[in-house]
């Protein structure tokens, strides 16, 4: 063993270095109290961010689950309007054929041709973000509508 | 054992192993109790018994003062001879003549201080790893792990260190 680590060992007490300074205690105290206080403040905070965003996450879910093309593709809102006016001609069976054709004669106007009749009349230089953009707002736009018209059948 | 207690009984081996290593009373007293904050506010680990809990500040306590004199010689450019530094050691000394004057017979208080003085004047890097050997009974392969240094670094630093620590006891005696 090293003679010095031998001699700090044998004089371990002449080697003790002075106490802390009066006082740390009350100092250790006050720092005690101020952290334990800046935790629960971090806690009670970082619960009201954990709750905001799980709100979040809700909304936006419960949002994305609602519609019917949670991806928002054209081709799926096509679908959707199709099948929808298939279920709007097939409901109205019973109702005043005045009013039965009135509602036939407004879907006629509404349902698109094909699933590409809008972005064919959009001018070919668009990027192509914006096309699917405009592509997507056009058929969510018409399946809404088909949505309307369907719920004065019921 | 609850939280007073568990200060008062510990405090002061937690002090003196920070003060050996930053040479501030004020940054020790810091140092000691950041080690007991952390320990009553963000939930530590369970220890088996209170040796446990001790060994567990002191690590944290050591560890402490090691980043904040890292963050001492930072501020105030240090950069040669401090822990970072990775110095080969040169002409290793033997043992034997290392603990020349140590072994030789005098007033023990006197030899104390002289160590004691020596060991303050090296600089901050040297200090820590000798401090954690001699007074805190580290190994190596321990201060490697609370320094974040690879163990040949501390043991070349160790001997460096140490070799230095001789040569100003020398120093001092012959004066």
């Amino acid at each position: 063993m090293d003679p010095l680590k031998s001699f700090i060992q044998e004089n371990k007490d002449l080697f003790r270095e002075a106490p802390p300074v009066p006082g740390h205690e009350e100092r250790f105290e006050r720092r005690l109290e101020e952290q334990l206080a800046k935790t629960k403040r971090m806690k009670r905070n970082y619960m009201i961010y954990i709750s905001l965003a799980a709100s979040f996450v809700l909304i936006v879910s419960i949002g994305f689950l609602s519609s019917p093309c949670p991806g928002g593709s054209n081709a799926c809102y096509y679908n959707e309007i199709l099948r929808l006016s298939e279920e709007i001609e097939f409901n109205s069976r019973n109702m005043p054929e005045y009013r039965r054709q009135e509602i036939l004669m407004t879907l006629n106007t509404l349902v698109p041709g094909s699933e590409n009749e809008f972005s064919q009349s959009l001018p070919a230089c668009l990027p192509k973000n914006e096309l699917e953009r405009l592509n997507r707002e056009y058929y969510e736009s018409i399946y809404k509508g088909i949505k309307e018209v369907a719920a004065l059948i019921y | 054992m609850d939280q007073r207690a568990l200060y008062r009984d510990y405090h002061q081996p937690i002090y003196h192993a920070c003060l050996r290593i930053l040479r501030s009373s004020e940054e020790a007293e810091e140092c000691m109790q950041d080690a007991f904050i952390k320990l009553f506010t963000k939930g530590a680990p369970v220890f088996a018994n209170n040796a446990a809990c001790y060994a567990w500040l002191h690590k944290v306590a050591v560890r402490g003062a090691i980043d904040r004199l890292r963050s001492l010689d930072f501020r105030m450019g240090l950069e040669s001879e401090s822990i970072e530094g990775h110095h080969q050691l040169r002409n290793a000394p033997s043992e034997e003549t290392v603990i020349g004057y140590v072994s030789e017979e005098g007033d023990t208080v006197q030899k104390v201080n002289m160590i004691k003085d020596a060991l303050a004047s090296l600089s901050g890097g040297y200090r820590t790893i000798l401090s954690l050997h001699l007074f805190e009974g580290y190994d190596f392969d321990e201060i490697a792990q609370v320094t974040r240094l690879r163990p040949s670094t501390v043991r070349s630093q160790y001997a460096r260190g140490r070799q230095k620590l001789q040569e100003k006891i020398n120093a001092l005696w012959t004066r």
